[in-house]
């Protein structure tokens, strides 16, 4: 039974949690209202902020202070990064802006890890809100520490601010006015570019402000942002991209969710967010209060060159075949067997990356949820070879058949979503399944996950590190060239012809949506090789396999490469993998290096790294390089780029 | 320039030797360093010693100190004229993350031939490595708590100083039971440890009365950092007292919310760890008033702990804290086992190191045979006003026997 006192204190614990939300929130919404960019620097925007504001406290003592100068300083930084970056790269696909803020948000956690150290940091409750405020009345007995009652109090006030901003000024409204046609404001004689750096500005001081006003009540470490920044996202779906109104009512709807949830149905703790939030993607696609139609377009992935993947049986192909065969000789004489086990984790992560490619790179759907087959993949193979038998091929089958099932499901359910909005849903059925993974400890082994016996294939051991190199190459070179086969095929042909535009394949007869599912269950599929494979090489699997640091470093990988060439992300799976293993061991802030090149790439190689020989060719003058890519192709791949083109302009 | 500093060959180069012999071949134009540069390392002089810490995640506060104890130790044998081992150690991040500890373990064993790997407090991380040491055949000294690792999944190469779960319960359920009552709720984090503790302590609680009656439980994720609803329904019931598996990062959070909703005055808060220095310094007011069981305290009265403190201030300017004292202590026991054994071949380290006696600060101290988990003396305070230091001091107040907290070899479910 619950007693009325409760209730109430969980409301209130659910109205702070729903407006620490809203606070992070609406700066990602203001910022992607204006401009369409999905900001993952946010949480760490919002970290920066509260460290900040302990520097601040530290040199003045005054905790309104630190209100006031933290999210001055944290806009301030917001506006330099968007000048130097975003500035020059609005026209491109928010794909892009996801990597570019995902390499910023790297770069400012390190620096932050620098400054301030990496340890967690103590942010006392002022004096004058220090304390509980207690109330007696007949059957209620409650008493509140008073902080909680602020945060709630000047997130109300923070919210009714901005709102103010943007109804009531010149600067909301042509703010407004350039979300809805930067081409018309820009008509008119204003400016609408630094508009957007101010408005980038703007969102960055809000989630300044939110992490002072967290810091007291929540702790402060490098790490605050990462868990927030997923339910900030949440929250902004949930509402309604773009729909401030929309996000307001989500942090609330969110923080009670949590917290009368975990009262009420204490088994779905965890769960209860993303179930909520796929249930209003599938009934209201554009979110509570937002619109759907006047985003569509803008989250499209199209490509101005098309680069074609590299035949296995072209000379390039076969050559590196050759070299990698080579490899494992040189064990004790140039490298040690950890390096050959390294080179089998890189084709692991390469066969992830690919799978990614298919959907993203081909068909042009936005996956943030491939952590759920890398993770499933590596369950199954792992309870197969714990439970029933040692055989690693058939545990390897089931993942891929698993994966297969289950990526089908989950096409089937959100594939008529498009953009960010599939992103989203994505993500939130991967941490479903992250959260199944820790909870249901009698089948998963919970947070401490699974060993596995040493996988076995016919009476040869694999966990010998040469065998299973070769077992991974192979298995590689089959699936890319079987990649290479289907998307060369009729059905190849519409997956890429729906990247270019659905709406012209459908009217051509073309059922899209049967499509879509297939290459998604495709793609899961190989994603679920790639995760039994994994817990192959690792002999354990943990939900960490399921989080969505996966998902995030899939995508990085295959844009590192360059996304739909097929090989690319493989490269960029390997330039990754080898820049976390190279640097990790020697530079302690080796991610903001990552984070620096991630930010590189984009500005300067969009395509990644399979197109640096045309880069550098192109800007030394030379004729468009051979290296990569096939002549006898060309011609294909000059139709589809005047296709891409045109695609583009619609 | 590249020096042989041993002549044995067939196994692979290091990859510090390979680096070294690059930059000579660049600086020199020597080419062609190629052949043996090998060190086995295990056969006498030196002994490589792979190090894993939580640098990023819940544990980070936790990691700095266990980095110290494990450096400080290492200097100190390389100092001793009394262990003729050269030590040399290896020191990485896992991030708590299980497949980053896992990778460096690998790393660690495969590339650069350690003779021993040691840390990750991260329970989970901590048998995600464990297993593959196992493979390996590499002596692991985990510095984690989770009953599991000395118990059901203990392995021949495994040896742990620090504490298991219960071991802290055996010392702390039953009195807190006796002091502050018969109506209990139980919180954890939700995971190896945690799930260790929760359970730990009711048996126990249970087994000192037969009137211990749970009053609720509930778990919150790793990491979690708003425990208000939790605190409200502890608040809201009438349980005496509540125990909380929560540890790092997690506890201080815990702790401080607790404050602030004033739970300290409805309920007695009893951890197994928040006498932690770490915990103690990042939640001052609100660990004062809580009890803790005790597994090591800078101000603990014996001349082996005044003599530790003594060092370890002198070199990283901070007294040190539990992990900086089972980091030492490993070190120093493992160096122990090298020395006496006079070989750090795995098997003849392994076989040594249940005969090794040692007296850490906190007391006298040896693996047992049967389940390589160290006995040694436990006890239980009261987190109280500062004292020599700017945080809140202990006052011990009762000290279980080694022999009273262990579990008898037939229960521990542990079999090589």
């Amino acid at each position: 039974m619950i007693s009325p006192s409760l209730f109430v204190t969980e409301l209130l614990n659910g109205l702070t949690l729903g407006v620490l939300y809203l606070l992070i929130a609406a700066g990602l919404s203001v910022i992607f209202g204006m401009t369409d960019i999905i900001n993952f620097a946010h949480g760490a925007l919002y970290m920066l902020g509260a460290y900040l504001g302990l520097s601040v406290i530290g040199v003045t003592g005054s905790f309104w202070l630190a209100l006031l100068i933290a999210p001055i300083l944290v806009g301030v930084v917001g506006a330099v990064m968007e000048r130097l970056t975003l500035h020059h790269i609005y026209d491109r696909d928010p794909l892009y802006h996801i990597i570019l803020t995902f390499g910023a948000m790297l770069m400012i956690t390190e620096g932050v890890k620098y400054v301030w150290g990496p340890q967690p940091q103590q942010f006392s409750t002022p004096a004058i809100l220090a304390g509980t405020a207690t109330m007696e009345m007949s059957m209620l007995s409650i008493s509140y520490p008073i902080y909680k009652l602020f945060l709630i109090a000047a997130g109300v006030g923070v919210a009714l601010l901005v709102w103010g901003l943007f109804k009531f000024t010149d600067f909301g409204l042509i703010v407004r006015a350039g979300a809805q046609n930067p081409g018309t404001v820009r008509l008119l004689g204003i400016d609408v570019s630094n508009y957007f750096t101010l408005v980038f500005a703007l969102g960055a001081a809000l989630a300044g402000a939110a992490g002072v006003l967290a810091a007291p009540f929540l702790s402060v470490s490098p790490s605050m942002g990462d868990s927030i920044l997923i339910v900030a996202f949440i929250t902004v779906v949930v509402g309604g991209l773009g729909s401030f109104r929309g996000s307001v009512v989500a942090a609330i709807l969110i923080g009670l969710v949590e917290s009368l949830g975990n009262l009420l149905v204490p088994e779905l703790t965890g769960f209860s967010v993303y179930l909520l939030m796929i249930a209003v993607l599938l009934v209201r696609p554009q979110g509570l209060l937002g619109e759907y139609k006047v985003r569509q377009a803008s989250t499209k992935v199209s490509f101005d060159e098309v680069i074609p993947p590299v035949r296995v049986t072209s000379k390039t192909g076969l050559a590196a075949i050759a070299v990698l065969m080579l490899v494992p000789l040189g064990i004790g004489i140039v490298w040690s067997s950890y390096y050959v086990g390294l080179l089998s984790l890189i084709f692991v992560w390469a066969l992830l990356a690919l799978s990614l490619d298919i959907v993203m790179g081909y068909m042009g759907l936005l996956s943030f949820g491939h952590a759920a087959f890398w993770g499933v993949g590596a369950y199954v193979t792992v309870l197969t070879t714990v439970h029933y038998t040692d055989l690693f091929p058939v545990a390897l089958l089931l993942a891929a058949v698993t994966c297969g099932v289950i990526a089908w499901g989950i096409g089937a359910l959100s594939i008529r979503l498009t953009g960010v909005y599939f992103a989203m849903i994505t993500l939130a059925f991967a941490e479903l399944f992250h959260q199944i993974g820790v909870t249901w400890s009698e089948v998963t082994g919970g947070a401490n996950g699974l060993i596995m016996p040493i996988p076995q294939m016919f009476g040869i051991n694999l966990g010998d590190t040469v065998v299973f190199y070769y077992l991974t190459l192979a298995i590689l070179v089959g699936t890319y060239a079987l990649s290479v086969r289907i998307l060369d095929s009729p059905f190849g042909r519409v997956v890429k012809a729906i990247r270019e535009s659905e709406r012209r394949t459908a009217s051509l007869g073309y059922d899209t949506n049967k499509f879509k599912r297939r290459a998604f269950a495709l793609s899961g599929t190989i994603g679920g090789i790639a995760g039994s494979l994994f817990a192959g090489y690792q002999w354990f699997v943990s939900p960490e396999t399921l989080h969505w640091v996966v998902s995030g470093d899939a995508v990085i990988a295959m844009m590192l490469g360059g996304m739909g060439t097929l090989f690319g992300p493989m490269i960029g799976a390997a330039v990754f993998i080898g820049i976390s293993e190279g640097l990790s061991a020697y530079i302690p802030g080796w991610r903001f290096l990552l984070g620096l090149f991630l930010v590189l790439i984009v500005m300067f190689a969009p395509r990644g790294i399979a197109s640096l020989p045309r880069v550098i060719s192109k800007s030394t003058g030379d004729a468009r390089s051979r290296l990569f890519g096939d002549s006898d192709e060309i011609d294909i791949a000059d139709y589809e780029q005047t296709a891409a083109k045109e695609g583009e302009n619609e | 320039m590249a020096e042989k500093r041993n002549t044995e060959c067939g196994s692979s180069p290091r990859r510090r030797d390979v680096l070294k012999a690059t930059a000579a071949a660049g600086t020199t134009g020597l080419v062609g360093v190629t052949g043996c540069l090998t060190n086995e390392g295990s056969d006498g002089d030196t002994v490589t010693v792979g190090w894993l810490y939580p640098h990023t995640g819940p544990y980070s506060g936790l990691a700095e100190y266990q980095e110290q104890g494990a450096k400080l130790a290492i200097e100190q044998l390389n100092d001793s004229d009394d262990i003729d081992i050269e030590i040399e150690g290896l020191h990485e991040d896992t991030q708590a993350d299980p497949q980053t500890a896992r990778q460096i373990a690998r790393r660690y064993v495969e590339n650069e031939n350690v003779d021993v790997v040691c840390g990750t407090i991260s329970s989970a991380a901590g048998s995600a490595v464990q297993s593959y040491t196992e493979q390996r055949n590499v002596p692991f000294f985990p510095d984690i708590a989770a009953d599991e690792i000395t118990m059901d999944s203990c392995t021949r190469n495994t040896f742990r100083y620090e504490t298991r779960a219960s071991q802290t319960a055996t010392a702390a359920a039953s009195w807190a039971v006796e002091n502050f009552g018969t109506d209990i709720w139980v919180h954890n984090a939700d995971y190896l440890w945690g799930n260790s503790v929760a359970s730990a302590w009711k048996s126990q609680a249970k087994s000192a009365n037969g009137n211990v009656n749970i009053e609720g439980e509930t778990t919150s994720e790793l990491g979690a950092t708003d425990f208000s609803t939790y605190i409200s329904q502890m608040s809201d019931s009438d349980a005496d007292w509540v125990v909380t598996g929560l540890n790092g990062g997690d506890a201080v959070q815990f702790l401080k919310q607790a404050n602030s909703h004033g739970l300290k005055d409805e309920m007695t808060i009893v951890s197994p760890v928040n006498s932690f220095q770490f915990i103690r310094r990042a939640a001052p007011e609100a660990s004062v008033g809580t009890y803790s069981a005790v597994r090591y305290f800078e101000g603990y009265d014996s001349p082996e702990n005044e003599e530790f403190v003594d060092l370890y201030t002198d070199r990283w300017d901070q007294p040190p804290d539990n992990f900086a004292h089972v980091s030492w202590t490993h070190m120093f026991m493992y160096a122990h086992a090298v020395d006496s054994a006079d070989s750090a071949d795995p098997d003849d380290v392994i076989d040594e190191l249940p005969s090794i006696d040692f007296t850490s600060p906190m007391g006298p101290t040896q693996f047992r045979d049967c389940d390589h988990q160290a006995v040694r003396p436990y006890n239980v305070g009261e987190i109280v006003e500062p004292d020599q230091h700017d945080w809140p001091s202990i006052d011990v107040m009762r000290t279980v026997s080694a022999e009273d907290t262990m579990l008898p070899c037939e229960e521990t479910g542990c079999n090589f």
